[in-house]
């Protein structure tokens, strides 16, 4: 069975966290965007991590299920609904054969993540399910989605065991519609030292807008011009990362993402941490960023908390939830009688469910991941 | 081999630079034959004994770049674990030399100017050489496929002759097709994908240098050796219409390295 596009939204596409192995001949890793969000929609429905899910931009689509099934959105927040009522994105939301989902404009953010049940079934091409639309490969015929497309998913499930526990407040790492500058951390290299110190300074101290023009491939900056050593900035092409900072000859910084060209002669002077790159695709236009830099210890300890992250939060989604009645007994069969989730109210109950749902302790003793 | 000379290219990726050689005016470091060579054994080598936690690799003229899951392996660790590999590097590099192996070298038939080559004149016009004088000199070398990158099938060849050096267009929103054979500065080399791009293209071949189904086999790799074959437009149509029906071998001989 499956779910029919109804409207695709803007660059829709089926995507995993990536195909590797084929940098060598210059195919680059592809995979979703915004990692954290995929990850955590995936396992709001209790799927593996690498599931195929649908990356959407701004605009999300209109589907209708064709079967039962189990979906989460995250990232961007899109004003969604199922069958015209309004739905809330990072839980896990029931869908009969049927329904039509829209998840429209994203008033926040760029890129969400819609997960179901099982995950969609698409042909993996080397071992990915990521659409990688420059070579026409992988996902759903290698392209965007299209009205009237429709995507088999991989199995049917009616529910899934604790619903009502599969669901996880605002992530507050994004930091949406709070104004001001966005601090994105980076790890310096490989070319910092072909930067004069004006370059240097300028890249670390000033603040930069985010163009808008910004794509799977790549996202531009405007700002101070960041000088390097030498009249121009071209070195012998060497090997580009998702979140390498290219600083071409006119001196504005170019982020290289998930579907990069994989050399580049270009310099560059940094590389965003991994931690920090779901903040940097979810700017828009206009934003303000300002970069951090941070030594490569630190940003491959900040991955390992964001993986306790995930397991913490893998955990939580299986334990019976009920909110204010927060009795374990019965719990899961008392939970199907509920109409809808409850939402923990403020006071008492609101500290049992932050005793119960550890993904609020985890925010306050991982303080540096949520740091902003 | 002494310490390798690590870059940091972010929590996930590193940089062993291999090149000795620097650029006056700039300090970035430049392509050095011996560089390159080392870049190439290194891959083999890693290939051969690979690392867990590495999860891809970037071959390119004065630098490997090692993509890595720093979930599985810390900097650190992966560093010391590429030492430990790479220690035979000079010395195996050496005697796999001396044994006289043989390298494959491809001939890639390719028409020359017309709608193949649309920047031929132009070249021809900066170089201040005559067409057939271009063909002569571009298709004269063996070069070597020094690296691939930028777009998934490109092929960056070695050994372009000194006269025909040209500077890059400064459009590069063109669209250039699949299989165009272009100049971009000090270099050659073969758009294995239709993509824009700013090299000036002189001609085009007929093979397909890349076809991804649910695997991909691209024709060239690094460190092989290619053969340009001017052909005439007859001839292009002729293999074209062989390789869409997969009835085409391309003509693969094997020469001794020549370092």
């Amino acid at each position: 069975m499956s779910i029919t596009v109804l409207s695709p939204g803007t660059q829709t596409t089926v995507q995993d966290l990536g195909r590797y192995g084929n940098a060598v001949w210059g195919l680059a890793h592809s995979g979703a965007m915004d990692r954290r969000a995929a990850t955590i929609a995936n396992i709001l429905v209790d799927n593996a991590e690498n599931a195929a899910l649908l990356e959407f931009s701004t605009v999300g689509p209109s589907i209708r299920f064709d079967q039962n099934t189990v979906f989460s959105f995250t990232g961007a927040r899109p004003q969604a609904t199922l069958d015209g009522k309004p739905v809330e994105g990072y839980k896990a939301i029931r869908a009969r054969k049927g329904q039509v989902l829209s998840l429209g404009f994203c008033a926040q953010g760029v890129y969400g993540y819609l997960a179901f049940a099982g995950g969609l079934d698409v042909p993996l091409v080397m071992g990915s399910a990521s659409t990688h639309v420059p070579c026409h490969i992988g996902g759903y015929k290698g392209r965007a989605l299209e009205e009237g497309d429709r995507i088999e998913l991989k199995a049917e499930v009616g529910d899934i065991p604790n619903l009502y526990g599969h669901f996880m407040k605002r992530d507050n790492y994004y930091n949406f519609g709070t104004p001001g500058v966005t601090y994105i951390r980076v790890v310096p290299g490989p070319h910092e030292h072909l930067f004069n110190k004006r370059g240097v300074e300028a890249f670390y101290n000033k603040v930069f807008v985010a163009t808008g023009k910004a794509d799977r491939m790549s996202y531009y900056l405007n700002g101070q011009v960041v000088s390097t050593v030498g009249e121009t900035s071209d070195v012998m092409s060497d090997g580009v990362a998702f979140g390498s900072i290219l600083i071409p000859s006119r001196g504005r910084p170019i982020v290289a993402m998930a579907d990069r060209h994989t050399t580049s002669g270009v310099t560059k002077i940094g590389t965003v941490a991994s931690i920090d790159l779901p903040l940097l695709v979810q700017r828009k236009a206009n934003d303000l960023i300002r970069f951090q830099p941070i030594s490569v210890y630190e940003a491959q300890d900040l991955l390992r908390e964001q993986r306790s992250f995930f397991d913490a939060l893998r955990r939580d989604m299986r334990k019976p939830y009920l909110g204010e009645e927060n009795t374990r007994g019965p719990a899961q069969r008392i939970a199907e009688l509920m109409p809808e989730a409850p939402t923990p109210k403020k006071g008492k109950s609101k500290m049992l469910a932050s005793m119960y749902r550890n993904t609020d302790w985890k925010r306050a003793t991982q303080g540096d991941l949520f740091r902003h | 081999m002494s310490e390798l000379s690590i870059s940091i290219v972010g929590d996930s990726a590193l940089n062993i630079v291999f090149s000795h050689t620097l650029d006056p005016t700039n300090g970035s470091r430049t392509y050095d034959p011996a560089g390159a060579r080392r870049v190439r054994h290194a891959l083999r080598l890693l290939n051969e004994h690979p690392i867990p936690g590495v999860i891809g690799c970037t071959p390119a003229y004065c630098a490997l770049t090692i993509y890595y899951d720093p979930l599985t392996v810390g900097f650190d660790n992966l560093v010391h674990e590429l030492n430990d590999r790479l220690s035979p590097l000079d010395a195996d590099m050496e005697q796999w030399e001396s044994e006289g192996r043989e390298r494959s070298v491809i001939e890639v038939p390719v028409c020359y100017g017309g709608e193949f080559g649309p920047d031929l004149l132009a070249v021809a016009q900066a170089c201040n050489q005559d067409v057939q004088e271009v063909i002569a000199r571009h298709s004269a070398p063996t070069y070597d496929v020094g690296m691939m990158g930028y777009y998934p099938g490109f092929a960056y060849l070695t050994g372009l002759d000194q006269s025909l050096y040209v500077p890059r267009n400064l459009d590069p929103s063109k669209e250039i097709p699949a299989g165009s054979i272009g100049i971009g500065g000090r270099q050659t080399g073969i758009y294995g994908l239709g993509t824009p791009g700013d090299w000036n293209i002189i001609g085009r071949t007929p093979l397909k240098l890349l076809e991804i189904t649910n695997v991909a086999k691209p024709l060239l790799e690094v460190g092989q050796g290619v053969k340009l074959v001017p052909i005439s437009p007859e001839e292009y149509e002729d293999i074209a219409t062989k390789v869409a029906k997969g009835t085409y071998e391309p003509h693969i001989t094997r020469k001794e390295v020549q370092q």
